[in-house]
Formats: structure tokens, C-alpha cells, sequence
């Protein structure tokens, strides 16, 4: 019986043992009393109107928002997949929806269902919720999903690219080649020392880690090595860090206590981190404040204390960007569905 | 960003472990020598001043009214933070990171045994602002996972006061760098409820996670309740070391003289099977046990325990406790009174039946 794992990263290993009866009746998260969550839920009242339950094959794949009210739905991209079907808040019956757009950098997904006259989220122009903010991600109920507080202030996470190697403490010199990955396959040896990587000149192997964790797994990149003191130019596609993982057991290990992370979970131009227990399958939808705001979209569970939501402004950037662009190719049928909608009233 | 010592370094095990409750060493006691910073605040802090009546009973764990309640804590939360960020630290002690809390001007470090490992190492903080300063290691006491170091790099330090007390159902904040200390996230903020008070552990909801271990749990005026130890399965498992464990006089002086003791708390706590006599002050033995090592090894009735491996005994309770910090099959010296003599016997501590 795995129990209790200590809390520092280093190699240890102890005999597993049993906890005292006393802790084991104790292993629940604790409900939050009703009138916290009805006081919550009286928060979210509003945004609960705009929040979408999406379905992939149907199964709850993620939430998602209303940013139109004729039928466009925003929600995480990386979790659709099959049939995808949208649940409204305020009816019974699913709508049947189609993937208009899609965002990489932020996972974002632009979804339309055939149905008009939907509440429209507001996102919130203020400023992004401050450390220690109560953040609401509401349902499709009058009491929340889950609440938390901001954990970090609103900050940039790296994509996560990995070569999957190991360096020496100074200088950029490899000193291990994981079999599989992307520097093993680009060519790369113990004792290639990395002098540029994809144009940068690369000062020392921090300075090298920090440059890679900025680039996309899948990027193709340059990289300049010094081998037997001659210079020479390889190519390599980026690994993921996660691919690189399996040697960090201990920590995905407990970072896996307490239920199932995303699996897109870097790499978002901006996030506020906070502590609200999400399952993979509620992230996608509004987060909202304590006044009602909706100050962002929950965009990944990354770990056991990690969750990520992408503040309002850049959702509604990168919507509008989405938008603008389907909303060109596409007005005919707008217009055309307009008409049938004039229609149905004259008669 | 991380900082191990390679791109995929830190090879991380899981193991279990299990706790075991000791009797409670409280004690308001204080040696002449103990410094202020482990005694509990009596001088209001900051952070404490503009709580009111209905938030304190809030934060005590009284149902919310409404949201007034809410917003009324959520500004306090807002307000406290910054501070809670500048008291904890990011810990690293070879290739292991971890976390602390300062709880003196000087620079005292509150943190998990696990983390320090050993009394006397170098290490290094990372101060909230990112600023690396040197330090040392101190004691630790195994059994609890209660680790004390000590910036030396001179300085004034931002600090923490200890709470005075730990009630279950009491909201929580805990701190810590979770992955290790990242440049560009600095701690993490968890707010949680305390679910359970044990002497030698506090259990709370705020989800902690590799290298959170050695952070600080406070309660909602900014005062450090515990230290982040271990978790289990369940998101409520989270484990902290009660800040009464640091405040035992006896404790924090070995601690304080960078003392290791305790066993690990995967192991059984050793048993000598003695019984107490009632009418001593001190540790005297008024009978045995059935199967007793004790007596088995040579130990009389009337015999006072005076001393286990050089650590004061004053009375029985006290034995129990130093008993209690040895493992199974550990083999111990006893300093014993019988009648004019002193005696040292090696005595072999085993498995209670």
C-alpha cells in the first residue's frame, strides 16, 4: 500500500508501510459547506448561462463558453475528438456541433451549434485576478464545479520542447543521449558540445536549457555543435519534455495523486495558476470572480496543485482572431440564416 | 524554469511511509536560552491587526454568511500574500530542492528533516526575490520530519511568526516551491482547511507536491502553523509537522546544536516494556511487562532512567518519547540510578508483542 510520499525530489526509496486508522478516515477533500457553495453559485449566476458541457462520442470530454450568441462556443481544442455535441445550462437535449477554428498556441477551439439567441459570456476587461482570489468555475448547475484561489500571478509557460539529453554544469556539453528522442535521433553524441541552437548563440548549458523549453515539440530546429573541435549543423525536430519524463517517476507519480492531468498542459502564451481541483474533462469552460467577472478559461489540469486558466483578454483575442476569419468565409450562410430566422417571425 | 542538475535529472522515487503518534510532547516551558523566534507572537503582527470579530470566527471555520464573508477574506487573502511569499524560501542541499520558512530577523530556517538530510551541510536559499544566499543546515528530528536551518549570509530577514495553536476546521495557506524553485514562478499559494491535529502531524487539504516539502502551512494572520512533509493517495492527504514540535524547549536546543535523531517514520518505534511508577517524579521503573526486553537485559524495579544516548530523561513521559524515537532492534545506552550507583547498560529495544 502506497501511503504518504515525501515531498522533495531526490532519489530514496523506503519500505512502504500503513497509515494509522485515524488518517485513513480522513481521506477525502472536504466539501465546502452549502452556504459557501450557494454563495459561489450566486457569483456565477450569470456566466452559469453561458457555459457549455461539451460531449466527444457521448462521453464529457471538457466545458466551454458561449462567445456568440448565434451558436459559436469556445472550449479546449486538444480534447475533442468523434461526434462532438454541446449540453446547454438552461435546457434539456444536446446540440450536435461542428469545429470551426483552432488555435494551437493556446488550444483554444471555436465550436458552432445550430441554435440562436444564446447569453453570450462577458469577459472581464479589469485586471487579472491578484495571489490569493477566489476563482469560481462554474457548471451547468446553480452550484459550482469546484473552487480555488490564484495560486502565481498571471505568467508565461513554456511550451516544453526537450532534446533529451543531459548536460554538463557549466559549459553545453552533452553527457548522456536518451535513446528514442530527438537528440538521438538528429545525430547528437556524449561530448558534442551545443554552440547555437536554432540561431541563438548559446552561453552555457542553462542558458541552452532555457532557450529549449521555449520551442514547440515538433519544431524543426538548427543547432550548431562543436565535435572534435570542428564545427558542424544538425537538425532536430523537438521532443516534448513529458516525453522526457519517465526518469522524473517520482514526481509524476505524485503529481498523478489526486487524479488525471490534461494532456496538453504547457506551453500558453499567458496563465493564471490556481489550486481549484479540476478533472481534465472540466477544463475548457469560464472561471469566474467573486463579482461575476469572467477572468478567464480553464485551460489545463497540470498537476496536483496546478491548474491553469488563460485570462479573459487573450481569450477573447484569440477568439475574435478565430472568428474574424470563419466569419468571412463564410456569410453567406449567415446572411442566409438570418433570412430564415426574419422568416419565421413574419409568419 | 527548472534548475536540476540536468534536463531530466532528479530521478524521483515513491515510497510510503507511516506516522506514528506519539504522546504529546506540549509544553510551555522555555529554556532561559530558546530565542524569541520560536516562541509563540504575543505582540500583534501586521497582518493580524485589521481582522474583525466575524472574519476571525470565519477563519476558525464558522459557516460563512454570505458573500460579505467571502469578499471580507478574499481581501485579506489578497493583502497577506505578498508577505507569506517573502518568508518562504526555496531550499537546495546537494541536488535536492525543497522549501523553508524564516522565522527570525536573523535568518532561521524552519524545514522538513528530509530535506536537510544531514546536520552541517551547505546549502542554498533562494529569497522571493530571487536573491541566492548561503546556509547551513542544523538539526533535524527524524521521527517528525522537523528540520531547522540557518542563513548565514548576514542580513535582515523578512520572517514569519509561529501560531499559538492548530484547531481542526481552521482555514489554512500553504506555500512552497512545488517541481523546485522556478525563476519565473516563485511559491505557490494553496488555501485549504485543516482536517485533522495529531501531536507529531497535521493533515490539511492544501494539495502539496514534490518539493513543496520543508514549506510552511500558516494560518489565515500569517502565522506558521506547520511544515509541509508528505503526501498520500487522496487529494486530502496532505501532511505537515506541527510547529509544536519545534517549540519542545528540549527539541529545539538539540535541534538548535545540530542534532539527527529520531528513526525514520517507516519504522516501527522501539519497546522496552517498563511500567511507570506512579508515585516518582522521575523515570523510575515500578515493574515489567510480559516478555520485556527491559527485564530480560538486566534492568531492576526501582532503577531511574536517568539518561537514553546522551539525552536527558526528567521523567517518564519523557522516556516514553526517547523510547519512541528509536527504531525496533536499535540497540541503546541507558544512564541508570540503582540505589547509590550510576549504571550504563546497552540495552536492545524491541517489537511490543
Amino acid at each position: 500500500m502506497k501511503l504518504g510520499s515525501y515531498l522533495v525530489p531526490r532519489v530514496l526509496c523506503l519500505v512502504a508501510a500503513l497509515l494509522p486508522l485515524a488518517l485513513r478516515a480522513q481521506e477525502r477533500r472536504r466539501e465546502l459547506p452549502a452556504s459557501m457553495r450557494t454563495a459561489f453559485g450566486e457569483s456565477a449566476r450569470e456566466p452559469t448561462k453561458s457555459t457549455v458541457q461539451i460531449l466527444c462520442d457521448g462521453h464529457s470530454a471538457a466545458m466551454g463558453a458561449i462567445v456568440r450568441p448565434d451558436g459559436y462556443i469556445v472550449t479546449k481544442a486538444s480534447e475533442l475528438r468523434g461526434k462532438i455535441e454541446c449540453q446547454l445550462s438552461f435546457e434539456s437535449g444536446k446540440h450536435e456541433a461542428k469545429l470551426v477554428a483552432q488555435d494551437n498556441a493556446t488550444d483554444l477551439a471555436v465550436l458552432r451549434i445550430n441554435k440562436r439567441g444564446l447569453p453570450a459570456v462577458q469577459w472581464a476587461t479589469g485586471e487579472v485576478p491578484s495571489v490569493g482570489s477566489w476563482l469560481i468555475t462554474p457548471g451547468l448547475h446553480r452550484e459550482p464545479i469546484t473552487v480555488g484561489v490564484v495560486s502565481v500571478a498571471v505568467r508565461r509557460l513554456p511550451p516544453n520542447g526537450a532534446l533529451g539529453i543531459g548536460l554538463a554544469n557549466d559549459n553545453a556539453e552533452i553527457t548522456e543521449v536518451r535513446e528514442g528522442l530527438a537528440a538521438a535521433q538528429a545525430g547528437l553524441r556524449v561530448g558534442d558540445i551545443i554552440r547555437r541552437f536554432a540561431e541563438e548563440d548559446i552561453q552555457g548549458s542553462e542558458h541552452l536549457r532555457k532557450t529549449i523549453c521555449w520551442h514547440y515539440p515538433g519544431d524543426k530546429v538548427k543547432i550548431v555543435i562543436e565535435r572534435n573541435g570542428r564545427m558542424q549543423t544538425v537538425e532536430a525536430t523537438l521532443s516534448s519534455l513529458t516525453e522526457v519524463r519517465p526518469r522524473d517517476e517520482r514526481s509524476e507519480f505524485q503529481n498523478a495523486l489526486g487524479g488525471a492531468l490534461s494532456d496538453r498542459r504547457t506551453g500558453f502564451p499567458l496563465a493564471i495558476q490556481h489550486d481549484s481541483v479540476l478533472r481534465p474533462y472540466d477544463c475548457g469552460g469560464p472561471v469566474v470572480d467573486l463579482e461575476g467577472q469572467v477572468v478567464g478559461l480553464n485551460i489545463a489540469r497540470a498537476g496536483r496543485v496546478e491548474s491553469y486558466a488563460l485570462p479573459a483578454s487573450t481569450v477573447r483575442d484569440v477568439v475574435d482572431k478565430m472568428l474574424r476569419t470563419e466569419l468571412i468565409s463564410a456569410p453567406a450562410t449567415e446572411n442566409a440564416g438570418k433570412r430564415a430566422a426574419n422568416k419565421s417571425q413574419e409568419r | 524554469m527548472r534548475r536540476n542538475g540536468s534536463v531530466w535529472s532528479s530521478c524521483l522515487a515513491g515510497f510510503g511511509l507511516a506516522i506514528v503518534l506519539a504522546l504529546s510532547p506540549a509544553s510551555t516551558l522555555w529554556a532561559a536560552d530558546v530565542p524569541d523566534a520560536v516562541k509563540t507572537g504575543t505582540t500583534a503582527a501586521a497582518n493580524t491587526q485589521a481582522i474583525s470579530q466575524s472574519l476571525r470566527k470565519v477563519f476558525d471555520g464558522a459557516p460563512i454568511s454570505g458573500i460579505a464573508d467571502l469578499r471580507s477574506m478574499q481581501g485579506h487573502m489578497q493583502k497577506i500574500a505578498e508577505s507569506l511569499r517573502k518568508y518562504t524560501v526555496g531550499v537546495q542541499v546537494g541536488n535536492a530542492w525543497g522549501s523553508g520558512v524564516i522565522i527570525s530577523k536573523d535568518g532561521y530556517v524552519l524545514t522538513a528533516a528530509h530535506v536537510a538530510g544531514e546536520p552541517n551541510r551547505n546549502c542554498t536559499f533562494t529569497l522571493s526575490d530571487g536573491r541566492e544566499v548561503k546556509g547551513k543546515t542544523l538539526g533535524l528530528y527524524r521521527t517528525t520530519d522537523a528540520g531547522l536551518m540557518k542563513i548565514t549570509d548576514a542580513g535582515d530577514y523578512a520572517h514569519a511568526e509561529l501560531a499559538p495553536s492548530v484547531k481542526e476546521d481552521q482555514w489554512c495557506l500553504s506555500l512552497g516551491h512545488p517541481g523546485g524553485y522556478q525563476s519565473d514562478r516563485g511559491s505557490v499559494l494553496r488555501l485549504g482547511h485543516v482536517l485533522w491535529v495529531g501531536s507529531d502531524a497535521i493533515t490539511t487539504d492544501c494539495t502539496l507536491v514534490g518539493g513543496d516539502s520543508g514549506g510552511p502551512l500558516f494560518d489565515m494572520e500569517g502565522r506558521v502553523i506547520g511544515i509541509n512533509s508528505r503526501i498520500g493517495e487522496k487529494l486530502s492527504t496532505n501532511m505537515h509537522v506541527p510547529v509544536s514540535v519545534f517549540q519542545h524547549p528540549e527539541d529545539w536546543q538539540r535541534m538548535m546544536k545540530g542534532r539527527a535523531w529520531g528513526r525514520m517514520p517507516n519504522e516501527e518505534p522501539g519497546w522496552l516494556g517498563v511500567k511507570r511508577d506512579e508515585s516518582a517524579k522521575e523515570a523510575k521503573i515500578a515493574g515489567f511487562s510480559e516478555k520485556s526486553p527491559a527485564e530480560r537485559q538486566g534492568l531492576m524495579v526501582g532503577d531511574v532512567i536517568l539518561e537514553l544516548d546522551e539525552r536527558a530523561v526528567s521523567d517518564f513521559e519523557g522516556l516514553s518519547r526517547a523510547v519512541k524515537d528509536c527504531a525496533v532492534n536499535e540497540s541503546v545506552v541507558l544512564k541508570i540510578r540503582r540505589g547509590d550507583k550510576i549504571v550504563q547498560p546497552h540495552i536492545r529495544l524491541e517489537k511490543r508483542p
